[in-house]
Parts: C-alpha cells; sequence; structure tokens
C-alpha cells in the first residue's frame, strides 16, 4: 500500500529525469520535518528542483469523532489538533458552539480567554523560536526557550491543571476561575520573559550566520501569499497586516491597545521578525486584561440541554495563523458536522513557491518559518 | 628510555628492524591510549561545557558529579547491536570507520607532547600533516556511498567540497609557519618558539592563525562548519545509518581530530610543550585543552553556515587571507634576516 | 439564527449585495450573524460566480478562507460550503462571503476553484478525500489525508467503516 503510493508519485514527477537528480524523501521521519511532514524532494545535487508535501501520517478523524460526541465532550479533542496552541483550537471551537446555541458569555470569562489565549500565543512562539533555531544549528537557543516555556507551562498548570493540552475554555466560559496569585504569577513571570527576549535577540537576531541563512530564503510576494491563503506571521512577513485580533475582532479584543507587526520582504527573516515583536505584544495584551479585568461570573448561563441549530463559522487568530471552525447543528446535542480549517494545512501549500531553487538546509529553515504543526495539518 | 631499551635489546641478541617493530607498536599503543583517555575526558567535558552554556548542569546522575557518564556511555554503545543496512556495500561499510580511525591517529605521529616526546619526528613534518588530514575524506566519502543512503551521500558529498575548500587556506597558513621556522619538522618549530611568550608565532602570524582556525575547524567538520553531519538537515549525515560501536569509532575519531587539530593550533601559533615551571607536557595539555573549550564554545554558540555560504568564505575570504599572510610573512622573514 | 434577525445590513455589505444581484439576479442572499453574507450558487452556475467575485473591482473577494462539505444525507445533498474574505486595513472594504453549492449525493461534481485561488488546492482534495466530490479542472485530485488506497469516504453519513473488526481486549 505505501509502496503503491510511493511509485505513484514518483511516476508523476519523473516527467524529466536526469541522471544528476536525486529524489529525496525528507520526512516523515526527519528531524526537521516537525512531525511527521513528508516530502518528496527532487533534487540537483543540494537544490531542490520540485517538491511535494505529502500529509496524512497523523491524521487522527477529529473530524468524524466530533460527529458522535456532545459538545462539551469534543473540547478535549479540539487540544489535539493543534498541540502547541490548545487555546486557541478551543476557542475557535467554543465560539461556534456559543453562537450556534445563543450563549452569552460573561465579561470575566471572556478576559480570562484573551489572557490565556495570549499566555498560549507566547508558549508557542517560545517553542517555535526553540526549534527554530535549532533547526538552524544553534542548539542552545532551543534549551534558553524551554526555560521559560516550562516556567510558563507552570503557571498553566496552576490555573488549568494541564500543561499542554488544557481542556480550560468551556461553552459559555471558562471551567474555572483565575486562582488566588495568578496575577502575581503571571505578571512576575511577563517581567522575566521581556528581559529574556532581550538575551535571546542577542543570541540570534543580529548573528551574521543566522541573518545569512534567513534573509532572502523562502521570498514569497504579497501577491502570492494571499492567493494561497497564507494567514498569521506567514501573512503578516510579507507586509500584510491581517490580524484577526484587529482586523475582525472576536471576544473583547477590541478593547485592548497593540499593534500588528509587518514583515517587509516576505522571506524566512521577515516571519522570524514578526514572531519576535509578536511576543512584546502578548504581553502588552496581557498586562491591559490584567489591570481591567472585571469580577462576576467565570461560565455563563448554559442550557442543560444543548442545542446546535444553524451553521456558523468562527475564526480564531492562532500563533500560527487563522483558525476556523466550521460548526453545523441539526438541533441535536451532537454537531452534525465540525470542520477545522487549519492554518498550517494551508500554509504547506506554500513550501513549494518557497522552496523550490533553494538548497535542503534552506528547506529546513523554511518549515521552521511556517511553524509547522502537523497535529494540526491532519487533525 | 629509547636509549635503555635498545640497550636491553642488544643485550638479547635482538635485530634493530626488530627493535623498531617493538618500538613502533609501543608507541602506537601510548598514542591510541592518550586518545581514548582524552575521548573520554571530552566526552564529558562537552557535556559539560554544553551544559554550563544552557544554563543546565549536564549529566550527574553516573557516578560523583556525573564523572562515569562516558563509561556508561562506551558500555551502552558496546553493547549495542551491530547493524548493518540491508543493501549496503558491507566492506566499505564496515572499513570506513577503521579507516577514519586510522586517519586521526596518523596526525600524532609528529605531534610533539615535548622536547624528544614525539613518536617520529619526520623532517617532512608539516607536509605529512597536510597530507593525512586530507585521508578522512577518504573514510567520510566510503562511509557516505556505502550506506546506500541519500542522506549519507550528500552528507559524504559535502564533506568532499568543504575539504577541497579548506584544504587549501590550511595548508597555506601552514606554509607560512614553515617559512617563519626555516624548517617542516615540528620539534625544530617548536623549538624556534622557545624562550618566553615574545617568541610565540601568534603575534607575526595573527591572521595566520586566525586562518589557520577558521579552516581547521571546518577540517574536522566541527561546528558551526558541521555540515556533512548536520544533524537537522541531513539526519545525521555520513555517519546516518550507524550504530553501536561503528559508530563510537567515528566519535572518537572526530574527538581523536578535534584534539590534535587543538594540539597543532597550541604547537604552530603558541610555543607548543614550551613554557615556565612547569614540565611540558603540562604545558601542551593546558595549551590543547584551552583551543578544544573554544571549538566546544564555538559550536554551542553558533548556528550551523549553509554550504554556500561556506564555500564562499573558503574561497572568497580565507585564501586570499592566507596568500596575503603568506606575503607578509615572507617580507617578514626577509626583514628579520 | 436566521435572517430575519439580522435586520440591519451593514452600510458596507450593501454594495457587495448589489453587485452579486446586478450580475445574477435571482440569487439568494442572507445576513449572517458577524456579517457574513451567503450565497447559494448552482453547480451550473459556479465558475461564473467564483470568477465575477474574484476579479469584478468592485467585489475582489481574493481570500480564499477554507473550502469544506457537509452531507445533508436526509435532504439528499452534498453541500460544498466556501468560505471567502476581503483583506484589508480598510474596516469598510473587509466583506466575508459565504458561498453554497449543493449537489446531488450521486456523483457529485463541481468546477475546482484552483486557477482561481490557487489555496483551494488542498482544500478539495481534502473534500474529495471526506465526501467523493469531484472538482473538475483540479491539477491533482489525489487523496490527501486518508491512505491511497483507502476505499469510501469518510465523512459521508452513511460511511461504514469496512476495516475488519478488532477484538476487544478487555483487562
Amino acid at each position: 500500500m505505501a509502496e503503491t503510493a510511493v511509485t505513484s508519485e514518483v511516476k508523476q514527477d519523473t516527467t524529466t529525469p536526469a541522471e544528476h537528480e536525486l529524489f529525496v524523501n525528507m520526512g516523515p521521519q526527519h528531524p526537521s520535518t516537525h512531525g511527521v511532514l513528508r516530502l518528496l524532494l527532487r533534487v540537483d545535487g543540494e537544490r531542490v528542483l520540485s517538491l511535494k508535501p505529502d500529509i496524512g501520517y497523523l491524521h487522527r478523524c477529529f473530524e468524524k469523532i466530533a460527529e458522535r460526541r456532545s459538545v462539551q465532550m469534543v473540547i478535549p479533542y479540539c487540544d489535539r489538533t493543534d498541540y502547541l496552541a490548545a487555546i486557541t483550537s478551543e476557542w475557535a471551537y467554543v465560539m461556534a458552539a456559543e453562537k450556534l446555541m445563543g450563549v452569552e458569555v460573561p465579561e470575566r470569562a471572556e478576559y480570562i480567554r484573551v489572557i490565556v489565549g495570549e499566555m498560549q500565543r507566547i508558549a508557542s512562539h517560545l517553542l517555535w523560536f526553540g526549534t527554530f533555531a535549532l533547526d538552524l544549528g544553534a542548539v542552545t537557543a532551543f534549551l534558553y526557550a524551554f526555560r521559560e516555556r516550562e516556567s510558563l507551562f507552570d503557571i498553566f498548570q496552576k490555573l488549568t491543571g494541564a500543561r499542554m493540552l488544557y481542556n480550560y475554555l468551556r461553552v459559555g466560559g471558562v471551567r474555572n476561575d483565575l486562582y488566588e496569585g495568578f496575577e502575581e504569577d503571571i505578571l512576575r513571570f511577563l517581567d522575566l520573559l521581556e528581559e529574556r527576549l532581550i538575551e535571546y535577540n542577542k543570541l540570534l537576531t543580529g548573528n551574521r550566520i543566522f541573518e545569512s541563512r534567513t534573509k532572502g530564503v523562502g521570498v514569497i510576494t504579497k501577491e502570492q501569499a494571499i492567493a494561497y491563503g497564507a494567514s498569521g506571521p506567514v501573512l503578516r512577513g510579507c507586509g500584510v497586516p491581517q490580524d484577526l485580533r484587529k482586523t475582525d475582532p472576536y471576544s473583547v479584543y477590541d478593547r485592548f491597545e497593540f499593534n500588528i507587526p509587518v514583515g517587509e520582504h516576505g522571506d524566512v527573516y521577515s516571519r522570524y521578525v514578526v514572531r519576535m515583536h509578536e511576543f512584546y505584544e502578548s504581553i502588552r495584551i496581557i498586562r491591559q486584561a490584567i489591570k481591567t479585568i472585571p469580577g462576576g461570573p467565570w461560565l455563563g448561563d448554559v442550557p442543560r440541554r444543548m442545542k446546535l441549530v444553524g451553521d456558523v463559522y468562527t475564526r480564531v487568530e492562532s500563533p500560527r495563523g487563522e483558525v476556523g471552525v466550521y460548526l453545523v447543528g441539526d438541533g441535536s446535542d451532537q454537531p452534525y458536522r465540525c470542520h477545522y480549517r487549519s492554518p498550517c494545512f494551508v500554509h504547506l501549500q506554500l513550501l513549494e513557491p518557497m522552496g523550490v531553487g533553494h538548497l535542503i538546509a534552506d528547506m529546513v529553515a523554511i518549515i521552521g518559518s511556517i511553524d509547522i504543526v502537523m497535529g494540526e495539518v491532519d487533525r | 628510555m629509547s636509549d635503555w631499551l635498545w640497550g636491553l635489546f642488544q643485550s638479547w641478541g635482538w635485530s634493530e628492524s626488530a627493535f623498531n617493530v617493538v618500538m613502533g607498536v609501543i608507541k602506537g599503543l601510548l598514542v591510541t591510549t592518550f586518545l581514548a583517555v582524552n575521548a573520554l575526558v571530552l566526552v564529558l567535558m562537552e557535556r559539560k561545557v554544553s551544559g554550563r552554556i544552557q544554563r543546565r548542569p549536564g549529566p550527574l546522575r553516573t557516578g560523583p558529579r556525573g564523572l562515569l557518564q562516558t563509561f556508561a556511555d562506551a558500555i551502552k554503545l558496546l553493547s549495542k547491536e551491530d547493524i548493518v543496512p540491508s543493501g549496503a556495500d558491507v566492506a566499505v561499510f564496515v572499513l570506513a570507520p577503521m579507516v577514519f580511525f586510522a586517519a586521526a591517529t596518523a596526525l600524532w605521529i609528529v605531534i610533539p607532547f615535548g622536547p624528544q616526546t614525539i613518536v617520529q619526528d619526520l623532517n617532512i613534518g608539516l607536509i605529512y600533516i597536510s597530507a593525512v588530514t586530507g585521508l578522512s575524506v577518504l573514510a567520510i566519502l566510503m562511509a557516505g556511498w556505502s550506506s546506500n543512503n541519500k542522506w549519507s551521500l550528500l552528507g559524504a558529498m559535502r564533506s568532499a567540497a568543504q575539504l577541497v575548500s579548506y584544504e587549501i587556506p590550511l595548508v597555506l597558513s601552514i606554509v607560512a609557519i614553515g617559512m617563519m621556522a626555516g624548517s617542516l619538522r615540528l620539534s625544530d618549530i617548536v623549538a624556534a618558539q622557545q624562550g618566553g611568550i615574545t617568541n610565540w608565532f601568534i603575534f607575526p602570524q595573527i591572521l595566520g592563525f586566525l586562518v589557520f582556525f577558521t579552516a581547521g575547524l571546518a577540517e574536522i567538520n566541527r561546528a558551526p562548519f558541521d555540515l556533512p553531519e548536520a544533524e537537522s538537515e541531513l539526519v545525521a549525515g555520513y555517519n546516518t545509518e550507524y550504530s553501536g560501536m561503528r559508530w563510537a569509532i567515528f566519535f572518537l575519531a572526530e574527538y581523536a581530530n578535534l584534539v590534535a587539530f587543538s594540539a597543532l593550533a597550541a604547537t604552530f601559533f603558541f610555543g607548543g610543550p614550551t613554557g615556565p615551571i612547569f614540565p611540558p607536557i603540562v604545558w601542551f595539555l593546558i595549551k590543547t585543552y584551552f583551543f578544544i573549550f573554544v571549538a566546544m564554545w564555538i559550536r554551542w554558540t553558533l548556528p550551523r553556515i549553509r554550504v554556500d555560504h561556506l564555500m564562499n568564505l573558503g574561497w572568497y575570504v580565507l585564501i586570499p587571507l592566507a596568500l596575503i599572510n603568506l606575503g607578509w610573512t615572507g617580507l617578514y622573514v626577509v626583514l628579520r634576516g | 439564527m436566521s435572517e430575519h434577525e439580522a435586520t440591519t445590513w451593514p452600510e458596507h455589505l450593501q454594495p457587495v449585495a448589489d453587485a452579486l444581484r446586478e450580475r445574477f439576479p435571482q440569487l439568494s442572499i442572507e445576513l449572517k450573524p458577524d456579517n457574513w453574507l451567503e450565497v447559494k450558487v448552482d453547480a451550473d452556475q459556479s465558475p461564473e460566480f467564483f470568477r465575477y467575485i474574484k476579479e469584478y473591482p468592485g467585489l475582489a473577494f481574493d481570500y480564499l478562507l477554507d473550502v469544506t462539505a457537509v452531507d445533508y444525507i436526509n435532504e439528499g445533498k452534498l453541500q460544498v460550503v466556501y468560505h471567502l474574505a476581503r483583506l484589508g486595513t480598510d474596516a469598510k472594504k473587509r466583506g466575508k462571503l459565504v458561498v453554497k453549492i449543493d449537489l446531488p449525493r450521486d456523483n457529485p461534481r463541481v468546477r475546482s476553484v484552483v486557477d482561481i485561488w490557487p489555496t483551494a488546492n488542498f482544500h478539495e482534495r481534502e473534500v474529495y478525500d471526506m465526501f467523493g466530490v469531484v472538482f473538475e479542472g483540479h491539477p491533482d485530485l489525489r487523496r490527501i489525508l486518508m491512505r491511497e488506497d483507502w476505499v469510501g469516504h469518510p465523512l459521508r453519513k452513511d460511511y461504514v467503516d469496512q476495516r475488519p473488526k478488532r477484538t476487544r481486549v478487555t483487562r
């Protein structure tokens, strides 16, 4: 079965086989494909002539499972789609369910969601920073980033009971209120992170080798990015100020002041810079939210018998881009159809325009720069 | 000691050739032991240094302060299954680590540990060094080709390209040393630097040292020039398919290369085993380990350079610099008289 | 949540609706929550429609978010759903559009939009994989998430798992 798959693809690609060309399977077991992505590369020496992403190795039937579970029971499965940004995946789903049921979310819950959502963004970007540096061969930055991520996870653990897959958001609010002393914990962490970000920048940003590895690599134009449906830092790296938190505000994001960092050249370095700036914007948002968080309940009035009627598409800005959930209800408490729009799934199509003509070493940088999470791609 | 042994052998009535064979074996064993002990220390040192750089303690559990970590590693590697991938060219596959190790060890023949403490004080020591350093790439090519793995092949090809580019600046910087000392013999080079820090070649040869150090790091495939085994790019490059003891031999030889490179840097530019108070061997080790530490420091700090940039650096920067240095050295030697 | 609840049309969506009505007079346009415009299109009309909303300057929906499908088995139809948007910092110029195309459950075929929005490539492959909708003119219509030799289209409501039953191991 697997053999037939390989041969059929190779046949499609070997229209002009040349003697000095080579087919290389990058993945599904490769240190830098961040999971089980398989790229079929046709290379001349180390130069990539064509590439085909092959996905599905981590397909866990999220959408099918969601059709057989009641509304609340789907939330933990959402965690496992984008396991590095569980909160944002939950958020998109929960928002869709709330819209279908007409549930009002209390204000405090919205604020808590914003806070954990931005914490999640920081955690996800920290991991991205580490693995991206690791892909480029800078091992030390990886451990630096993980140290901060761990201390952030400590706060997550105190708040939700879990370190990565939280199952924290609920239809109508969040599961539990902020704990006593959360404010001090998170503010202390943010102060620490700001210091450490300076260190990260010293370690990588100005480094000559790093810049030569990232500048001018994996370039896509603004038009390409839009045509290929890119979102998040990949789109913003091309100079398009598209951030759902600003352009299509959900929850209470319209109450906070923050900027949308935008890159210039659409290369790996621009995407890097955009993400590094997003750290600071997330820090700003959390500080404002902590300052202005209102009291009150953290879980709204949710009907005991949940009924989903109609269809709705909700979009959330995850660390990787636009996460969308298309939810259809037929009047029962189970989703009739739950579709998860994954940003990385879309970004994988950009690998070809980005990568062709570059070296294998650049492919690694490019994959790192779009920050793929295979759990999200394959669902 | 050599004379004493010679007397002993004469009293036994052995011929001179027999004596040379026995001496060769003894010296070979000594060098191998030296390298093995160094590798033991270096594995631990690398882990500890990388740990400190990455703000973690490094290995702690095996033995007091993790001192037995290397032994645990060695036992693990020894007890692993010896895997030869199907489709591999078995003879070449088996031979490659041995060639690599032999190349790494062969370098040590001419390195002076102290006055008179040298395996074979060849009068063409510098030429010998530049010849032997090229040998290891043959082993890498053998490993990459015989593994029947495309990543290994790519790694081997990178290694060959890297060697071709970096052997030239390396040799050019070594030639300058030969000009300074007026001899190709390594003991003469050490002797020329005797008599205090001011006589070290580093001062007139600062440019040569930079070229030598950069090209040397590339030559022994140390990060940031570890392209042939770039883990995040080529899985593990030429040693992807190696496991267990065969891999360990590669590992060992790489450390032997690192020590040799550091020892050469110390010998060529920092007076080798010369120094006050301590015996020569101690000075030799101090200087060598300083450069080992610098190499580790670089490895754990910098990202990996890209293939084409590596080539550009070699051809457009290092070779011109080495040539400039060569001209300067000629001028210096003539003016010095 | 039907169109009756959303009584007031936001200003910036009116020109969009007008432009659509101008070319396709009998089109049913609804306003959904969150300012989504919902349009139902026939399958044979779809190529013209999509090209129009992409290329007509007053519309210019350049950003295809998502293509998916829903299997309404009781109504005997498969519905392909497109989510589109316009990018821009100017809130006035933004707009969101849902396009729904009903297809018969047996032999569902619709024109591919890959030549209009390249991003549709993977989305359409996924819909083909999960629902068996054939996108005509798609450059590379293969399964994407499931194995190449998989039988059936798993997200259809009448899909039966054909794998051999595994005996349940209890402890």
